[in-house]
């Protein structure tokens, strides 16, 4: 396929809040399959799930990194506390030792990699709608950027123009749409946000959230929102090539992440169709009933427009 | 030191209301989409906007102007001509969101003052030190996300003087990282100044009852006879783990008259009236109250209670006709 055969593949970091274990395990997983190029290793959502801190997530990485593949080390997109900042700085210092990259999720860490000359990955929340944005990131150290994920698709170009900043683009997964500062899994629960006894850990795909009609609406996860369905860019992946895409960012979900993985491979490389593709991951379900796709196109982000 | 109020002026009619009854500073944007309130029948044209600041200005109220969404790819001259145009009319400040926009307001008109608008979400003083490093900004606003200890701690931590909400509607997500309007609706704050816009708005009896739906998603139901609120996304009531309410916010608006000592305590310079929607009925009421408030809470800051009837009247104009402090408090979470 034009230009999407040199395409890598990213798995972005896992969104849901798991248990560390559960997390090792599908990263260590992930690591020892060939199609995926990069991993995003790190909490985004609420600093309260990284239970063992700082040495966990490193330990990690430096394990993944046996891989050979790329590792980032991604950060909290939005740092309040100044405990949670000092992670920020900790976890920049230690990337810059190992020579790992940071995903900068706020302009906080944005100012935290430029002070210590880290190199750093622009993330999805930044909110880079122009050029000038993408450019000033670059000034500051990002080598690569996810544009937000409400961008047109044929908007890329002109945010873009000849920087010479990597463009990842967000392919596969539950689209992250809002942060608060309410854990809205705890308020479902009947609990507050200090006492919230990780309820986020019993639901590993997030909670469903319905309209009063009983129809589907959207997915809770902590303090974050995001799309009912899977976003899914994986039938237009020569046409992302064309816009200037390097990478393609796969988000992590419960089951079937390396099928994604893998059939999304296949698509670039032209072994199969991105219908095939999208129909083999749909189980024989019609597309618009598993996946949205809305934003790809200029439209509300939880819809689904064919071809 | 007194902190600064800061109101809204949607209009004309409200900019004078809120001259009138107090206001040391209105905040306004231009009738297009460069700022996040680009509502039908809102805003100003440059000669309403000119009369606008004449008007304030003879009063000795300052005026800012809010160029804060980001520009859309291929028409960005919309934006760039609304910060020359704040820069033609003698603005006091503009509010700007978009790094490329803080950028060119910096490079063309340094003498006037840049604030970053809470669409740019910042949310720590690493964040608010690398606007003021890049772009000179001289106050944010904060998003409605933090405890007013965090806040505290900003300030604290940097030169760049702070401004937060005190009053009107909650934005309970953190500002400018918010899609829930696009997910529904196509329409964005980032993107086309708007939330939950009201062309997307549907009312429609079914059995008896009154589903509001915004693009044909049910945002909430109301019994006959119980007044309809407006179908803003994050406060709609929706299903999850078997129950039915409020799951993300109550229909509640933002009201810190309880908290005024401790916002002076805090090293706060702005304190911002949400509402640039509101009528000039409303800005009069809302502004005349925080008026007295401060006054009240600066003569004698030991000894300040807010008036029951302060209260009774935010309450009477307020959406939800209730209150929060919101995420000012630690409970709220």
């Amino acid at each position: 396929m034009k230009g999407a055969d040199a395409m890598k593949i990213a798995v972005g970091p896992l969104l849901f809040g798991w248990p560390e274990p559960k997390i090792r395990e599908m990263y260590l997983a992930l690591a020892a399959e060939p199609d995926v190029d990069i991993l995003y290793v790190g909490e985004v959502v609420c600093s309260k799930r990284s239970i063992s801190g700082l040495q966990w997530q490193l330990s990690l990485a430096e394990e993944l990194k046996a891989s050979g593949k790329e590792i980032v080390l991604s950060t909290l997109a939005m740092p309040t506390t100044e405990g949670e900042l000092q992670f920020i700085r900790d976890l920049a210092n230690a990337a810059g030792e190992s020579g790992l990259a940071i995903e900068a999720n706020d302009m906080g860490s944005v100012a935290i990699a430029e002070a210590q000359g880290v190199s750093f990955v622009a993330g999805p929340h930044l909110n880079i709608y122009s050029y000038g944005s993408l450019e000033q990131l670059r000034a500051c150290g990002a080598k690569r950027a996810v544009l937000p994920l409400e961008l047109a698709a044929r908007d890329i170009p002109s945010v873009v123009q000849q920087s010479d900043v990597e463009l990842e683009y967000f392919a596969y997964g539950h689209l992250p749409l809002t942060f608060s500062a309410r854990c809205y899994a705890a308020r479902a629960h009947g609990l507050s946000k200090q006492e919230c006894r990780h309820v986020c850990f019993l639901h590993d795909s997030g909670i469903e959230m319905h309209t009063l009609d009983g129809r589907d609406f959207a997915t809770i996860n902590g303090t974050q929102v995001m799309s009912h369905k899977p976003f899914t860019a994986i039938g237009h992946l020569e046409e992302l090539a064309g816009f200037g895409v390097h990478i393609l960012r796969i988000s992590p979900q419960a089951s079937g992440t390396a099928e994604v993985v893998n059939r999304c491979r296949a698509v670039a490389d032209d072994l199969q169709t991105g219908e095939e593709a999208l129909s083999a991951l749909a189980g024989g379900r019609a597309l618009q009933d598993v996946f949205c796709n809305g934003y790809y196109h200029g439209r509300q982000g939880r819809t689904w427009v064919d071809a | 030191m007194k902190p600064e109020l800061v109101c809204p002026a949607g209009n004309l009619p409200a900019l004078k209301a809120a001259v009138d009854a107090g206001g040391d500073t209105v905040y306004m944007g231009f009738r297009n989409a460069s700022n996040a309130r680009n509502f039908e029948g809102l805003n100003f044209n440059r000669e309403e906007a000119e009369t606008g600041i004449s008007y304030a200005h003879a009063r000795s109220v300052r005026v800012f102007v809010a160029v804060n969404t980001s520009p859309r790819p291929g028409v960005d001259s919309d934006w760039t001509a609304s910060i020359d145009m704040a820069a033609e009319l003698g603005a006091d400040a503009v509010i700007v969101s978009d790094m490329a926009l803080l950028a060119y307001a910096r490079e063309h008109y340094p003498m006037l003052r840049r604030h970053l608008s809470v669409q740019a979400s910042a949310c720590n003083h690493e964040a608010l030190n690398f606007y003021q490093r890049h772009f000179d900004i001289k106050r944010a606003v904060l998003p409605r996300v933090l405890t007013l200890d965090a806040i505290r701690d900003i300030a604290a931590n940097t030169a760049v003087e702070i401004e937060i909400f005190v009053s009107g509607g909650l934005c309970v997500m953190a500002e400018g990282r918010c899609w829930l309007s696009s997910y529904v609706t196509g329409d964005s704050p980032n993107m086309h100044g708007v939330c939950s816009p009201a062309h997307a708005v549907r009312f429609e009896e079914v059995d008896d009852t009154l589903a509001v739906k915004l693009d044909g998603v049910l945002v909430n139901r109301f019994a006959p006879g119980t007044p309809a609120a407006y179908p803003t996304l994050c406060k709609g009531r929706f299903e999850a783990c078997g129950k039915q309410g409020h799951v993300m916010e109550d229909p509640y608006s933002l009201n810190a008259l309880d908290m005024l000592p401790e916002i002076f305590a805090a090293g706060i310079t702005g304190l911002k009236i949400e509402g640039r929607q509101r009528s000039k009925h409303y800005v009069r009421e809302v502004v005349s109250v925080w008026r007295s408030a401060v006054d009240a809470c600066a003569a004698a800051p030991e000894s300040y209670r807010p008036m029951p009837e302060w209260m009774a009247s935010l309450d009477a104009t307020s959406e939800g006709g209730a209150h929060t402090a919101g995420a000012y408090v630690d409970e709220w979470r």
